[in-house]
């Protein structure tokens, strides 16, 4: 047989009329009751085996995604600009606490997600859950989410190693104190040969670490009503402060040389890395990467720069929320309910992850009191519990993105500075920088108003 | 309809529909974004229902805004510091590898060409590795070879980002413009060079005289190539720094996409887009116009 435009085209249109034919008779997927997309792998683990039990009490049938946060970021947005009440949108979503800012752009009106101030207060949930912790997902006094986390930040450390150094970092209460204690440190190892062992970890090119000092200050460099507080004179007296433990004569921070995977390992057993900001979600990061270290390691509340900061901060968060595509919000809310707050939940969450709930009515139950032999014998949750109650209230806007940008820029330069003039008049160089940041902001956030 | 009339009728319009899946393909995914994009760079977006036509102040915001210089400085800087090496670099390895005197060519031609097949999100991910304090391969082998300068590079610092970024790109793409000047060597005429060494022009003054005026059709379009390519680099860097981009790292489709998709600002983000547009225009004229290539076209 010939075909006259050669075998390569008659495979091609073979493969062509299959696939068409393949695509044209494929079953339609019955629509569940409830879809729900979820970007994070542990949470996806924890609902896959309570979905069963949810679907069996209600009789409404589920379908939980799992989808790539990039993915479903991009995807949320372009819907929620574009049509809210699409049916290619799932009626329940889980969203990360750096996305919401710019869903909060519209009116609150046209925002993507229903309001829940009512079914949180009908349901009694809004009175147990901690007040501070709707403050992300709250837009104009309204509620968009049901947080699923509080994600407190303790101060965790090699306390064999500091030991052996001569520090007791327990009894640190200030930043310029831990300052003090983390240049001990180093002088100490370097001097048997350690160049590669860090007392904190802490980068020049990250403003995270500042941001949850920040935070700890109460200062959100945007608060809720877009009013900009980058160049607040604490935010500059901070600024200066990390720049010169990352930078210049007095630097002790080290680089991270990976969020996850054999390096962090190989720092975290190796003692290169010897204390880190850690919020409850990284604990168990930690565990399983630092194997080797287990009883060796502390924690401790962060240090504080005025007696009116809190001893903790926050750092990243998600929450659930019920889209306008929703036909019946009111399921939609017991799931959510269910998969978050219930006790089965609850348990679930507790047997897999050390990520403690926003649920203050649970915080007394003795299994947040057990003794974590892996901290020595330490009531770690026992402490983010504590330390949850203080926790400072975290705002996002569509602005806190470039927030961020304008501070990592601001603390680029005062790295510079400090590495080529050193720290005198490091401070008033930071406040010029951070007013024109400031000012940059302000113009941005006015530029960005459509009433 | 007779049989007469359904030819007539196919003789007339059979060429419309061969060409209509292409110009509805195009139209829909290219004219119609294009268009709207331009739309919306003159609008301030705030959601479904928001839009609010502003005139040129997307535009106006965009000449005073400094983060937007900063990213159009860090991309012309990247692409000065990539085309200064990388279009030496590929041709170095062309002639390298044009001559027969090296063994196994063809294995090492691929060889240099594989990183492009594997694209930008793979080699940034690999630069990761390759690059990442005390346990990355480069700054071991730096701390063996130079002891005082350690393992501790931050190839991921604000001073070390450009570099860190060209080192990658270098890497991509080397293999690729190789490629394109190893075809260009092989097209020039061989009786030039017997014509020039008759003449007594030494080695130098033959790849001076005779290669340089045969690959420079090539050399352009790679300068063309390199450039617009460089003005719109964003895989690279995306990826290579997540999830903290130094800000020396942010390059103007990188701010796009900030604005866009990360802070939600839409008609911003097109404003940005059509600026880069304009830029590489301008860019890619003044090159054509500098190589000549213009009055050739012209005439």
């Amino acid at each position: 047989m010939s075909f006259h435009l050669g075998k390569p085209i008659l495979v091609m249109l073979f493969i062509a009329v299959i696939a068409g034919a393949v695509a044209l008779n494929r079953p339609n997927q019955k629509k569940a009751d409830l879809t729900l997309w979820v970007f994070a792998d542990s949470h996806y683990k924890t609902y896959e085996k309570l979905v069963p039990t949810f679907q069996e009490r209600t009789g409404l049938s589920v379908n939980l995604n799992l989808v790539s946060g990039q993915a479903m970021d991009l995807r949320m947005s372009s819907l929620f600009m574009t049509n809210p009440t699409s049916e290619q949108l799932p009626e329940v979503v889980e969203i990360e606490i750096g996305w919401v800012g710019k869903y909060f752009r519209p009116p609150v009106d046209e925002i993507g997600l229903i309001p829940l101030n009512d079914m949180l207060k009908e349901s009694g949930w809004y009175d147990k859950i901690i007040r501070s912790r709707f403050a992300p997902w709250t837009k104009d006094d309204i509620i968009f989410g049901i947080p699923h986390d509080v994600h407190p930040v303790t101060l965790t450390y090699r306390d064999d190693l500091y030991l052996e150094a001569g520090i007791d970092l327990s009894t640190v209460k200030t930043w310029p104190e831990l300052h003090e204690a983390c240049l001990k440190f180093e002088k100490h190892w370097r001097g048997r040969g350690f160049r590669e062992r860090h007392a904190i970890e802490a980068s020049t090119g990250d403003s995270g670490f500042i941001q949850q000092i920040l935070l700890q200050r109460h200062i959100n460099l945007v608060d809720q009503h877009s009013k900009v507080h980058i160049n607040d004179p604490r935010v500059t007296q901070t600024v200066a402060f990390y720049a010169q433990m990352v930078a210049g004569p007095r630097a002790v921070g080290g680089v991270s040389s990976g969020a996850a995977g054999a390096p962090l390992s190989k720092d975290l057993n190796d003692g290169n890395l010897c204390a880190f900001m850690t919020p409850d979600w990284r604990i168990s990061i930690i565990k399983r990467y630092a194997d080797q270290v287990g009883g060796k390691m502390r924690m401790m509340p962060l240090p504080k720069f005025d007696p009116t900061d809190s001893a903790t901060s926050t750092w990243g968060g998600s929450m659930m929320g019920i889209t306008k595509a929703c036909k019946h919000p009111k399921d939609a809310f017991k799931l959510i309910e269910f998969l978050y707050l219930s006790e089965e939940g609850l348990a679930m969450r507790q047997q897999s992850t050390d990520i403690i709930p926003p649920l203050m009515s649970v915080w007394d139950q003795p299994v947040y009191q057990q003794p974590d032999p892996f901290f020595g014998g330490q009531k770690g949750q026992a402490m983010f519990i504590d330390l949850a109650r203080q926790i400072p209230e975290r705002y996002t806007t569509p602005a806190s993105t470039i927030a961020g940008m304008s501070l990592t820029f601001v603390l680029t330069q005062a790295v510079n500075y400090v590495q080529d003039h050193g720290p005198a008049g490091l401070e008033a160089e930071c406040q010029k920088m951070l007013d024109v940041a400031a000012r940059d902001l302000e113009r941005r956030v006015a530029h960005w108003k459509v009433d | 309809m007779n049989r007469d009339r359904l030819w007539a009728w196919q003789y007339r319009y059979a060429p419309y529909l061969f060409v209509a899946p292409f110009v509805i393909l195009f139209c829909c995914f290219l004219l119609y974004p294009l268009g709207r994009s331009i739309t919306l760079s003159f609008y301030k977006a705030a959601g479904p229902k928001h839009l609010v036509f502003a005139g040129f102040e997307n535009f106006r915001f965009l000449l005073l805004d400094r983060l937007f210089w900063l990213a159009v400085l860090n991309t012309v800087a990247f692409t000065v510091a990539y085309l200064v090496l990388q279009i030496p670099v590929s041709l170095g390895l062309a002639l390298m590898l044009n001559s027969k005197r090296i063994w196994f060519r063809n294995f090492f031609r691929f060889a240099f060409f594989s990183p492009q097949l594997v694209g930008q999100v793979f080699v940034a991910v690999i630069f990761g590795l390759l690059l990442a304090p005390r346990h990355g391969l480069v700054n071991r082998a730096l701390g063996a070879m130079i002891p005082a300068i350690g393992t501790e590079t931050n190839w991921f610092s604000a001073r070390m980002a450009l570099p860190a970024i060209v080192l990658a790109a270098l890497w991509l793409s080397v293999g690729y413009g190789m490629i394109y000047f190893l075809a260009a060597l092989q097209s020039v005429d061989r009786d030039l060079y017997e014509a020039a060494e008759v003449d007594g022009a030494g080695k130098w003054m033959q790849f001076w005289h005779v290669t340089m005026p045969g690959i420079r059709p090539v050399l352009t379009f790679l300068v063309l190539v390199g450039t617009i390519g460089s003005f719109q680099v964003f895989e690279l860097p995306y990826v290579l720094f997540r999830p903290t981009v130094p800000p020396t790292a942010v390059t103007i489709v990188m701010y796009l996409f900030q604005t866009g998709f990360e802070s939600g600002d839409i008609g911003y983000a097109s404003a940005i887009g059509w600026a880069l547009v304009l830029m590489i225009l301008i860019v890619s004229l003044i090159q054509l116009r500098v190589t000549g290539l213009l009055r050739e076209d012209a005439r």
